[in-house]
């Protein structure tokens, strides 16, 4: 019997995800421990960054969609589109989402939208003028994964506290220049014996702050990208899954890269990384930090382990 | 797909009830007798067959099972692939309960290989005014939805709501028209 679950997800990289998830909710909880301790406000700056949060979520597509220049399509505009979409949507088990193509000449495609029920699949003429039918196919199969896999929610919801952190920074600075270091905490119950400290103490109080959230900050953000590589991998093996064929989809992956690396166009960086889409290839150029500090797994790794999955298939 | 498994990227399990697709023998007679329609003695179910040597299997007894039927039953068969990609099996009788049979027995079959997952879809053919109406059954949502194409790439909505509405207290009904996923290029 062909191994239907073992094929559709990787142990390996559910356990590597797991933890990965797991320390990062490990250093979020020190993080709010540490600024509760020391009578930041945290409570106050959590709900403020929540409700920033929630308006960046419901915006996000149309963020992305706006930077990327892309327009929504009907399935007059783009029939093979729909159809290959639609197909693969009823076999996935989620609802069609919305097809945008971006006439930039990049090969790429992306997904994005808070649920599934609002998601956009993206891609751009260069991808469909280079790839042949199959190929995009796999792309587009790649994409339903993560929408199927609700990766924009949680990636959102993992870099929760980068904003928290980058707002508590940001207001650190603004109490910094405007005088007044000792006033703008100790408000809460925990302030105790520390409003009289004078400005010695109080100066002391911002500089572990500071210190704590920089680290935290970092720390988070190089699980955030160890996990969304996680999540790229489990992807390109759900997408392979669909379509049958692992082999698209390691051909497509080879073809956009060559492309993305040749053309070294400047349209796709525009879109800041907190939009919340998941594109096939990032358009960064590769370089040696890539492994650690990308989004992405490497290309060259991404096509071993497909072709490892074709393999496997036959086994 | 539960909280885990989105947590943690799992792709693997839609839930498909192979059985579920029997609803439209009940409602077969009632739909013709409402909507005038002509059966057009035709059904099809629709996968994505994996190139690997346990799909060869799988296509091996699927190609027993038709031609079982096509001995005790009288249903006749053909293999197709569309330009897709899709495997389409493609049934003919005159008897309609034999041929929601023998697509639930292709349906088990490919779930007995474990790719219950791979599966598109069943559909059902029938002809009003010339038309070719089609009852699809999507198999990870259980659920009926009408589809009556025009011309290659175009649909007849109106059509379409007109026979859902006939339809809704006999059939599993998709509700949610975005959801009524066109399949245009059903291979003859």
């Amino acid at each position: 019997m062909y191994p239907q679950r073992t094929i559709g997800h990787d142990g390996q990289l559910q356990l590597r995800m797991f933890f990965t998830m797991f320390m990062l909710g490990l250093v979020y909880a020190a993080f709010i421990l540490i600024l509760w301790q020391v009578g930041i406000p945290i409570i106050f700056l959590l709900v403020f960054a929540g409700i920033f949060a929630v308006f960046q979520f419901f915006a996000s597509e149309k963020i992305v969609l706006m930077s990327m220049r892309a327009k929504i399509v009907d399935a007059q505009q783009e029939p093979l589109l729909h159809q290959t979409i639609e197909r693969l949507s009823l076999m996935a088990g989620i609802p069609k989402p919305r097809i945008a193509v971006s006439e930039i000449h990049v090969p790429n495609a992306f997904a994005t939208g808070r649920s599934p029920r609002h998601a956009v699949v993206a891609v751009t003429r260069g991808i469909m003028e280079r790839l042949t039918d199959a190929e995009l196919e796999a792309v587009l199969a790649h994409e339903l994964t993560h929408i199927k896999n609700r990766d924009v929610q949680v990636m959102t919801i993992a870099s929760f506290f980068l904003m928290v952190i980058s707002m508590l920074l940001h207001s650190l600075l603004w109490m910094g220049i405007f005088g007044g270091f000792g006033r703008g905490m100790g408000g809460g119950g925990m302030g105790g014996g520390r409003g009289r400290g004078g400005g010695g103490q109080a100066a002391m109080v911002i500089m572990v702050v500071m210190l704590v959230s920089i680290v935290t900050y970092v720390v988070a953000q190089l699980l955030i990208m160890a996990l969304s590589r996680y999540r790229e991998l489990a992807a390109d093996r759900g997408g392979a899954i669909l379509t049958g064929q692992p082999e698209n989809l390691a051909r497509a992956l080879i073809k956009i890269q060559d492309a993305v690396s040749k053309t070294g166009d400047r349209d796709l960086r525009e879109v800041k990384e907190g939009a919340s889409a998941f594109f096939i290839i990032p358009a960064l150029k590769k370089g040696s930090m890539a492994a650690m500090f990308g989004t992405h797994p490497p290309v060259e790794e991404r096509v071993r382990r497909l072709r490892q999955m074709q393999q496997d298939l036959e086994a | 797909m539960g909280f885990f498994d989105a947590l943690l990227g799992r792709t693997s399990k839609a839930s498909s009830d192979t059985a579920g697709v029997f609803a439209v023998t009940t409602a077969y007679p009632v739909f013709l007798d409402k909507m005038d329609v002509q059966p057009s003695q035709k059904a099809a179910l629709a996968f994505r067959p994996i190139p690997s040597s346990y799909y060869d299997k799988a296509e091996e007894e699927i190609r027993d099972v038709l031609h079982i039927s096509e001995k005790t039953a009288n249903t006749k068969s053909s293999l197709r692939k569309d330009s897709f990609g899709y495997q389409w099996v493609l049934l003919e009788d005159e008897d309609f309960e034999d041929l929601v049979t023998a697509i639930h027995m292709v349906a088990e079959t490919l779930t007995g290989h474990g790719f219950r997952d791979q599966i598109l879809a069943a559909v059902f053919g029938f002809r009003k005014d010339g038309k070719e109406i089609h009852w699809v059954y999507n198999y990870k949502s259980s659920k009926f939805y009408p589809f009556v194409p025009q011309g290659n790439r175009m649909r007849d909505s109106a059509m379409e709501n007109r026979m859902a509405g006939a339809m809704k207290q006999e059939l599993p009904l998709e509700k949610d028209s975005e959801q009524w996923f066109g399949l245009w290029g059903i291979p003859h």
